[in-house]
Order: structure tokens, then C-alpha cells, then sequence
């Protein structure tokens, strides 16, 4: 079902009318980059890298590409003799580092502070485990006193019958948590490694 | 330019292209089949654990 749906977002975009990679609009080439970054990350990077230096690009731009920049990792391979082959896994975190602190104007334009520090914590963590562990616990006590606030919303709001409100406020309240269980789970991955 | 293996020309930047909204239309829904993909797996991963 999950193979369907992410077929059915990337038939979408070859189902647009054809045209030439230098002729598409930058939220189509946005998009493109976000969807085939599974197939093709290095193409992704590029087409995202050279949106941030064109200009007019879509405000999420900035935060997709330093994210994804987390998520994925490159494959090197060397050759040693004619049998062995050695494979080096490493992520693209110097090249996150290095994208926020040359382009700090778009960070506070762009990303929100709780992204930014999450994003810090995960460069951090490459160097010094500990030190970004605290840090995620700091997030994560903030985001706590934000899922409690959120609570106390939804039961006010309920008791005055302010539906769209609820609804609003249950939406985010799922948003909030989804936020704070990731960082439990780096936290307890964290917990397990020493 | 080649989609699904098949030559293909591109069609251009006319402005009936333009005027149809047919970019935005798909990217849209590219947009919204994406978020359902996402919503769906993380509904699958609260059941699962």
C-alpha cells in the first residue's frame, strides 16, 4: 500500500505535461528532487542546491534539503586488490554544518527554532554524543510543556462546543507528539549505544 | 527528454500551459498523495509497536 502511494505521488509529476529540466518551475523541481531522492539523492541535492542559489524558491527549500542531508548517506567504495572491495557509508552531515552557517540570513528566515536546534543536536551528535543528548532532552522538555499547554486547550475549547478549534488543536497536539516520540527514540538509541 | 522509456518534446512554456493550472493541479496532488504516504506510514508504525 505504501509502494502504491509513493508510485501514485511520483505519476502525478510524470503525468505533467513534458518539458525540458531547464524550463521547469521551481516548486516542479522541488517537488521532483523530494520524490525520487530514494532512486537518486545526488540528483536530488543538486536540483535542491541549485534552487537555494537561484532566486524565488519555494520558503521549504532550505529546511528539505538541510534535513535531507540528515537522512541520507553516500556509498564510496575502493578498490584495495583485485578482490577486495571496501564500502564507506558516510552522511552528508559536514555538508549540513556547512549550508547553515554560510547561509545564516535563510535560517532565521526560513526555519523555525525548534528545527534548527534539532538539526544542530544531529550535527553535534557526529562529535559529541553526550553533549547533543542533553540537547535533546532540553527539546524534548520543551515539547512536553507544549503537549501538556495543547491538552488544556483541546478540554477548554471542548467545553465552550468550539469545534473547528478542537480540531485545530487535536491536529497539532498529533504534530507535537510525532515531534517529541522521534526524539525519544534518538534518545533511547543514544541510551542503548553506551 | 525521455519519460517512462518513451521520447518525448517538451511541450514549453506556452502560456495556454499557463492558463490551464495544469502544473500546479499536479504538483498539488503530488503534494497530497505524498503527505497521504506519510500519514498512512506512521499510523501503520503507531499499530505496529
Amino acid at each position: 500500500m505504501i509502494f502504491f502511494l509513493d508510485t501514485a505521488a511520483k505519476e502525478a509529476l510524470t503525468d505533467m505535461p513534458p518539458r525540458n529540466v531547464n524550463e521547469l518551475d521551481t516548486i516542479t523541481l522541488h517537488n521532483l528532487a523530494i520524490m525520487n531522492m530514494e532512486e537518486d539523492a545526488t540528483g536530488g541535492f543538486e536540483k535542491l542546491t541549485f534552487l537555494i542559489s537561484s532566486e524565488g524558491f519555494p520558503r521549504e527549500t532550505f529546511v528539505n534539503l538541510c534535513l535531507l542531508y540528515l537522512k541520507y548517506e553516500v556509498c564510496i567504495y575502493e578498490c584495495i586488490n583485485k578482490n577486495l572491495l571496501f564500502y564507506f557509508f558516510f552522511k552528508y552531515y559536514d555538508f549540513a554544518a556547512d549550508l547553515l552557517a554560510e547561509n545564516t540570513d535563510m535560517t532565521f528566515k526560513y526555519m523555525d527554532s525548534y528545527i534548527y536546534d534539532f538539526i544542530e543536536a544531529k550535527i553535534v551528535q557526529q562529535t559529541a554524543p553526550e553533549a547533543a543528548f542533553k540537547k535533546f532532552e532540553e527539546l524534548a522538555g520543551t515539547l512536553i510543556e507544549q503537549l501538556r499547554r495543547l491538552v488544556k486547550e483541546v478540554q477548554e475549547n471542548r467545553r465552550s462546543q468550539k469545534d473547528e478549534q478542537v480540531k485545530k488543536k487535536v491536529q497539532e497536539y498529533d504534530t507535537t507528539l510525532e515531534k517529541y516520540l522521534l526524539l525519544i527514540y534518538i534518545s533511547l538509541e543514544y541510551l542503548f549505544s553506551i | 527528454m525521455q519519460t517512462e522509456g518513451i521520447d518525448i518534446t517538451s511541450v514549453g512554456n506556452t502560456n495556454t500551459l499557463q492558463d490551464s493550472t495544469l502544473i500546479e493541479t499536479f504538483n498539488l496532488r503530488a503534494a497530497i498523495e505524498f503527505i497521504l504516504k506519510n500519514c498512512l506510514y506512521w499510523n501503520i508504525k503507531r499499530i505496529k509497536y
